[in-house]
């Protein structure tokens, strides 16, 4: 019986691998059960809203950038679309198409990318290997149609900076054709493999009512069977066109149940690569012609547009991870923007990545962790106190993955 | 889940706030409306601004409309007064029936405090810390009062959002001589309030009414 053990914490973090920036958790725990979960976020705040308003929009497009290297596209997608709402700003029909189309290749690298990192926490290193040699591929259109690999720099206030050549788009249907037979490897191995169920089936479990009522977003939100997504609630760009073809990924519509925990998203995560792939090719079949963008002067945009511009305005995308949304306030003779307001998806899913914790093993952490937010960074250490004499010990990650490792084979 | 949804239009739920909170409106509330791609599909966003006394009214007024996905609240400082606004959305699960609902409010600097919509939607708790601690506004009846994003190396009583004495500029210089730990990873949890004692800043205003 675990009853006359005392609650004691357990910090991890600041840093950590399954963190993209430094966070700490402060987990409470009950023997090998965490009972309680906070977080103390802050650590890598870099004042991005506050640079914003000192710049101007144009300036700010490439800031905003850099919120995050993983979905870099979707937050300058975002800010791009939310001053042309405040500025009254109409983008182009092929600029629309070819948007979305950065933007689902993105989500194609980001959920990739994330299924190696997954996959790495749970032990299960080929897999990582084998994933991110194949997101490759995906990077390489990127970089074919933008000319980068991470910061795409490719969104502009009434459009896009470069037009796809034609080259571009037959590479680009190549490659996505080799996408689809990752239902043979990638797929197969995270929906049969054995250890992958035993480890990820009814861990980090966030209920329907939990994600309903604490607002969870992106594939956490839809594995739960919310069939929240942007893109299809309010179709933006080319999404309206293809509304009629696609739909929210849930795990029920694939024959797997809408349980929530890590194995329901990695279901979504992984069928959205699929679905990412047939939007792909639908905008290379239905791409229309015309100009990339409607003010290819960017002088004459920056002057005339934007700032004579007055207006606030809420635009929202549907980022790899979950919605972006961004609110911004421009005033009329100011260069700078008045006010700015980014959210990415995991700060809309705090509050119900707590819950996911309560109930959970201490080896069950890092794939909960690394559940939501799929970046790798550096770890550091991760210290238990003891809270009866408040004496400290380091572990090193190592031992929380043998750990791990003892938990998955059922060993005490 | 089999019945069939009605959505209401962006026109209707501007209406019924119209309607309901008549007298009580900072502003009368608005919608944007945007076309994008070939078929040029129709979304909408909506901006409500209510006196802060019937604030909460106006959050479960829209909860009763239909449960709201709630995103984020986001603040400025308009100089004589603070404005925070909550970014919502209706009919999120539906097929292109969304519309984006931004409900907001003011107060005055020499009177900093909103309520909090906590009791409303469980979701707001992070980012209200958020405003208490970069607008120096206090959010009555919040969940949690701790401070939550800002690094130890910030002061309490500077909030990088205020455009005011209170804001952030006579630190910028400054930050990187704080010798008193902030972000070395061992530091406990946060514990304190983000205000010194007596509550957020009040500065007085300079000169008669305002735009409110």
């Amino acid at each position: 019986m675990m009853a006359k053990a005392p609650p004691y914490p357990l910090m991890i973090g600041p840093i950590h691998p399954a963190l993209k920036e430094p966070t700490m958790f402060k987990f409470t725990l009950e023997g090998e059960r965490v009972i309680d979960v906070d977080l103390q976020p802050g650590f890598n705040h870099r004042g991005i809203e506050y640079l914003g308003m000192k710049r101007n929009p144009l300036q700010v497009l490439h800031l905003a950038e850099r919120v995050c290297g993983i979905c870099s596209g979707a937050h300058q997608f975002v800010f791009a679309r939310v001053v042309e709402h405040a500025a009254d700003i109409v983008s182009t029909e092929r600029a629309d198409y070819l948007r979305v189309l950065v933007a689902e290749l993105e989500r194609i690298h980001s959920h990739l990318l994330w299924a190696g990192v997954a996959g790495h926490e749970l032990g299960f290193d080929s897999i990582l290997y084998y994933t991110w040699k194949v997101r490759e591929d995906v990077q390489d259109i990127l970089e074919l149609i933008c000319g980068n690999r991470v910061n795409y720099s490719y969104y502009i206030f009434g459009g896009v900076r470069r037009d796809v050549t034609p080259e571009a788009v037959e590479k680009a249907r190549k490659i996505l054709q080799g996408y689809r037979k990752l239902e043979d490897t990638v797929l197969n191995v995270f929906l049969t493999d054995p250890t992958i169920a035993h480890r990820t089936r009814d861990v980090g479990t966030l209920t329907y009512d939990n994600a309903i009522k604490l607002c969870a977003c992106g594939p956490l939100t839809r594995s739960a069977g919310v069939k929240k997504d942007v893109r299809f609630s309010q179709p933006h760009a080319a999404y309206g066109d293809m509304m009629g073809d696609f739909k929210a990924v849930i795990p029920s519509d694939y024959g797997y149940p809408n349980k929530g925990d890590v194995f329901s998203q990695i279901v979504v995560r992984l069928f959205e690569v699929f679905e990412s792939v047939r939007m792909c090719d639908w905008i290379l079949d239905n791409l229309p012609g015309g100009p990339i963008t409607s003010e290819p002067n960017l002088s004459a945009l920056l002057m005339a547009k934007l700032r004579m511009a007055e207006g606030e305005a809420v635009a929202r995308v549907e980022a790899p991870r979950g919605e972006d949304i961004h609110y911004v306030r421009l005033k009329k003779g100011k260069m700078e923007l008045d006010s700015w307001k980014v959210r990415v998806p995991t700060y809309g899913n705090i509050m119900s990545w707590l819950t996911m914790f309560k109930g959970a093993q201490i080896a069950d952490i890092p794939i909960i962790i690394a559940s939501i937010d799929p970046c790798i960074g550096c770890m550091d250490r991760v210290t238990i106190i003891d809270s009866e004499t408040g004496r400290e010990r380091d572990v090193h990650v190592d031992e929380i993955k043998s750990m791990a490792r003892r938990a998955e084979r059922g060993w005490k | 889940m089999m019945v069939k949804k009605k959505y209401l239009t962006a026109d209707e739920i501007l209406e019924s706030f119209a309607k309901r909170f008549e007298g009580d409106l900072i502003e009368q509330p608005y919608k944007k409306t945007f076309t994008n791609g070939v078929k040029k599909t129709r979304f909408e966003e909506i901006f409500v601004r209510v006196k802060r006394e019937r604030f909460i009214e106006a959050a479960e007024h829209l909860a009763s409309i239909d449960w709201p996905h709630h995103t984020v609240a986001s603040g400025s400082d308009l100089g004589d007064e603070i404005e925070i606004l909550f970014h919502l959305e209706l009919y999120p699960e539906s097929h292109g029936h969304g519309v984006t609902v931004t409900i907001g409010t003011r107060a005055p600097k020499d009177d900093p405090h909103v309520p909090s919509l906590s009791d409303v939607f469980p979701a707001v708790t992070p980012t209200e810390r958020e405003k208490q601690e970069f607008l120096g506004i206090s959010m009555d009846g919040i969940k949690d009062n701790r401070r939550m994003w800002l690094v130890h190396a910030v002061p309490v009583g500077v909030y990088p959002w205020r455009k005011d004495e209170y804001g952030p500029e006579k630190l910028i210089r400054k930050v990187h001589e704080d010798e008193s730990g902030g972000s070395d990873g061992t530091h406990p949890i946060a514990d304190y309030n983000p205000f010194p004692p007596g509550g957020p800043p009040i500065v007085k205003r300079k000169k008669e009414g305002g735009d409110a």
